[in-house]
């Protein structure tokens, strides 16, 4: 048990650990309720449901006149719907309210224990620094993951009662999986890439600042690739490979990136109306599944990574 | 230096200082209270960083608030331990100085001069974010006697620092308060600030309970008799000579039966008693003390009522 | 007095941590698409280009630049809690927000400046784009410090005023500029784009509404120097007054 020499790091517990689940869950509920304590969470958080929410109210109304109009279905927008692109417009749609989601609960996690030397009370404590980073980033991702699959779901459930007859079933039986996988993306790069930037910094504020910095700066550039796209394709030229990979350079083009392997789709335009075959082809096609996804969880993992490397057990002063 | 008349401050519904009247004057005053008393917010009224809610508190004649006027002759060390962690402790000073009006050549040789004062002149010159908990309150402090100020407010300024570092701090001070300087200390560790001064002001969630002189103040709470120990071989004599005297309230014989413990109303008039026992009638005394007359017991004693 | 609160400033913001992200991204982003926009935009000509890069990238860079850089000028100081340590010395307020609101606009001119001169020598491979860089140069600069004057103002009126100015930077000045009617007109971007009167993009609506230059503006250069100026002179002179007003005290739950 104890030598008669002092030990003189942080750690002094040195007997049995409790199941590891008990250490990071800990620490990723911790970082959950501080999230959502703030108010700015569950209002960015609704918000981010909006497209949803018009999307509801366009099927509802098109749907009731559908209904009194004597042709029926047959000149219903939602006649000819892709279905799956719904949840990647209502995804794409909500980025921005994801990454101020990010930013309230992901920013300061790291850095408010580096501030307050928190860090130093935590790996006192029969935690590893595994535990520490899992329970950190779980306590980013769940709260964003559950943000991105409440709605996805509630909106599934409704369209499949509601709008089987327009092939909402039979046009992708697997949606519901897929979807599954989908929701798990914005939580997961978000977790990686704020934890990453957090653990570099001494100020959430600071990280905050460079966290927002990064994902508007890489966001103009896919703004930027998407209507170099739209331009060339409507001016019937060929879009340079450059312009399609550079869409997808970017926190939002990672997530869409992945989000259309994910679909196994190109996309089609927001709102639900037909617009021929020029509408399909001014969409950035999917990127290549064996170089995007490895790309992704290159980008994840280093991140965490990163992290990782960052958390000192000791206070070292520079 | 700082008066107040009234004055109150609320924060939403919280309330941090409730109907406070005093004055301050040169030499050292503690300013005393239990956490959540209303200790920083009284400084923070008198640094000009809040505005009193009602009520009127001035400085050197002036209101504080946003004041360079009265900044220029009042230094303050604050309770929170942030810096510029990447400065030097010297830089932090220097750029401090600056602000104070100081030219560069004046802030250069004025920053060396307090920061030897505070002992930390072969440390100066690493950053503040190695510092231990002890430098970073001595570099408060530095900062705090650059443009040797008038009054001096200091928020629990012995936090951290070791014990020579306290006596060297102490001497500092009292130095200060002799040559004419008003200095207000805030701080919860009474027996630090008894060695320091015995003017006070008390303070208990917010009111002030009590203002003046630790004596004076504690001889007028006459809900709690004056403990008094008298050490002698004679306890059962002593009690003898002693019973007749006016204002003794109680008396008992300790348990190892070599001392007699008083209570005594008025202690002054008990005291001359004992001289007259002790020259006329010889009794023989080996030590005599006075438990309850420190800072503590007054302390203690007002609170509870 | 001022000049140690402005140097302190400029030496804070000058951190090599701080400053040097800028200028890779400066080389990287505006340098590297004025390097590529001959791909994306084959029939332009390079004074089209250069105006389309910087308007693009430049311009938004600078209110990005500046509402990270200018909304922290005081909100820092409070979360750190050293504004404890400026507001009880013998400064007037107003001086201290004044000389660090112009250190941070100074920083900011530079890298908006250094963007600038990136995007020129992308596309055309020196600082061929003379004119239209010295008039970018100079909107660069008004713009700096009337972005910096309206951060700086909401850094002082809430707490966490730092995503409000990004998403003013991205989302107000990228919309409402290219807004009908007189809408433009709520956008700085409206007014520095009149100061810089870079190319028009003719009938290409997209690239329109990316450059900011989609709305119905109508400014003169003259126009967008007088409103910029009248309007970071009033802001900074109600910041000052606000700061001299109102307790500013260290936030016990900063975060």
């Amino acid at each position: 048990m104890a030598s008669p020499i002092a030990d003189l790091t942080y750690r002094n517990y040195d007997g049995p650990l409790e199941p590891p689940v008990n250490r990071w869950w800990a620490i990723a509920k911790m970082s959950m309720r501080l999230s959502t304590k703030k108010r700015g969470f569950w209002v960015w958080s609704t918000f981010s449901c909006f497209w949803y929410g018009i999307l509801l109210i366009i099927f509802y109304v098109n749907d009731t006149l559908a209904a009194a109009n004597p042709m029926g279905q047959q000149v219903s927008l939602l006649k000819g719907l892709v279905w799956k692109d719904q949840f990647l417009n209502a995804f794409s749609e909500s980025q921005l309210f994801l990454f101020i989601l990010a930013l309230l609960t992901g920013a300061g996690s790291i850095a408010n224990d580096n501030r307050a030397k928190a860090l130093l009370v935590y790996l006192s404590k029969p935690c590893t620094k595994l535990d520490y980073v899992i329970g950190k980033w779980l306590g980013i991702f769940i709260p964003i993951t559950l943000v991105t699959t409440v709605p996805a779901v509630v909106f599934y459930l409704y369209c499949l009662m509601s709008y089987r007859s327009y092939g909402f079933w039979s046009q992708d039986p697997w949606l519901f999986v897929q979807l599954m996988g989908m929701v798990l993306i914005p939580g997961t790069l978000y977790a990686s890439i704020t934890l990453a930037i957090s653990s570099l910094f001494e100020q959430g504020r600071l990280a905050g600042a460079v966290f927002a910095g990064v994902y508007f700066i890489s966001y103009f550039v896919t703004l930027l690739m998407e209507l170099v796209h739209t331009q060339m394709t409507m001016g019937g030229n060929e879009v340079p490979p450059i312009v399609n990979n550079l869409f997808y350079a970017s926190i939002d083009g990672l997530q869409i990136g992945m989000l259309k392997i994910i679909l196994h789709t190109n996309g089609s335009p927001k709102f639900p109306i037909q617009l021929g075959q020029m509408s399909t082809r001014m969409q950035v096609p999917e990127p290549s599944t064996f170089l995007f996804i490895p790309l992704f969880l290159v980008i994840c993992a280093g991140s965490v990574l990163l992290a990782w490397s960052q958390i000192r057990a000791v206070e070292v002063v520079r | 230096m700082v008066v107040a008349s009234q004055v109150s401050r609320w924060y939403g519904q919280v309330i941090g200082v409730n109907d406070v009247t005093c004055e301050i004057g040169p030499g050292i005053t503690a300013l005393l209270g239990m956490n959540g008393a209303g200790k920083t917010t009284l400084i923070r009224l008198i640094t000009g960083q809040l505005r009193p809610t009602t009520g009127v508190l001035t400085v050197f004649g002036l209101q504080p608030f946003a004041n360079p006027e009265v900044y220029r002759r009042m230094g303050y060390c604050p309770e929170i331990d942030n810096f510029y962690e990447h400065y030097s402790g010297r830089d932090f000073v220097r750029y401090l100085a600056r602000l104070d009006g100081m030219s560069a050549a004046k802030a250069a040789s004025r920053t060396d001069e307090v920061i030897d004062m505070v002992g930390m002149t072969e440390r100066a010159g690493r950053r503040i974010a190695g510092y231990s908990k002890g430098m970073r309150q001595r570099i408060k402090l530095a900062q705090a006697m650059l443009h040797d100020p008038d009054l001096i407010l200091l928020d629990e300024p012995l936090n951290g620092l070791d014990p020579v570092g306290r006596r060297e701090f102490m001497d500092l001070l009292h130095g200060l308060a002799e040559n004419g300087k008003g200095i207000l200390v805030s701080s919860h560790i009474l027996f630090e600030v008894e060695q320091m001064t015995r003017s006070l002001l008390l303070l208990h969630r917010g009111r002030l309970l009590a203002t003046g002189d630790l004596g004076v103040i504690r001889s007028l709470i006459d809900k709690h008799p004056h403990q008094i120990r008298i050490d002698t071989d004679e306890p059962r004599r002593a009690a003898e000579l002693l019973a007749s005297v006016p204002n003794i309230v109680s008396m008992k014989f300790d348990r190892s039966g070599e001392a007699l413990e008083l209570e005594v109303r008025e202690p002054a008039a008990f005291y001359d008693a004992l001289s007259a026992a002790i020259l006329e009638r010889g009794l023989l005394v080996r030590g005599l003390s006075s438990p309850d007359n420190n800072l503590e017991s007054v302390f203690k004693y007002l609170v509870e009522a | 007095m001022e000049q140690a609160i402005f140097f302190q400033a400029l030496r804070e913001n000058l951190r090599l941590r701080r400053f040097l992200p800028w200028i890779v991204l400066g080389v990287l982003l505006v340098f590297g698409f004025g390097h590529l926009w001959s791909t994306f935009q084959p029939d332009a000509s390079l004074e089209q280009r250069y105006g389309t890069v910087s308007s693009i990238l430049v311009f938004h860079i600078l209110a990005l630049t500046s509402a990270i850089l200018t909304s922290t000028i005081l909100s820092q100081e409070i979360e750190q809690k050293t504004i404890v340590y400026l507001v009880t010395r013998p400064v007037p307020r107003w001086k201290l927000l004044l000389f660090r609101y112009l250190a941070c606009g100074l920083v900011v001119s530079f890298l908006g400046g250094f963007n600038a001169v990136c995007a020129s020598v992308g596309v055309y491979g020196s600082l061929g784009a003379g004119a239209s860089l010295a008039k970018d140069i100079a909107a660069i600069v008004v713009g700096a410090f009337a972005y910096g004057a309206f951060f700086m103002f909401l850094g002082l009126l809430f707490n966490r005023a730092m995503i409000m100015c990004l998403l003013f930077a991205f989302g107000w000045e990228t919309m409402v500029p290219n807004m009908p009617g007189q809408m433009c007109y709520l956008s700085i971007n409206s007014y520095l784009q009149a100061i810089a009167q870079h190319p028009s993009q003719g009938g290409n609506k997209g690239l329109g509404l990316l450059t900011s230059t989609a709305g119905d503006n109508t400014l003169t250069s003259s126009v967008g120097y007088m409103a910029m100026i009248g309007f970071a002179v009033a802001l900074v002179a109600l910041s000052a007054w606000w700061f001299s007003t109102f307790e500013y005290l260290p936030r016990e739950d900063a975060e």
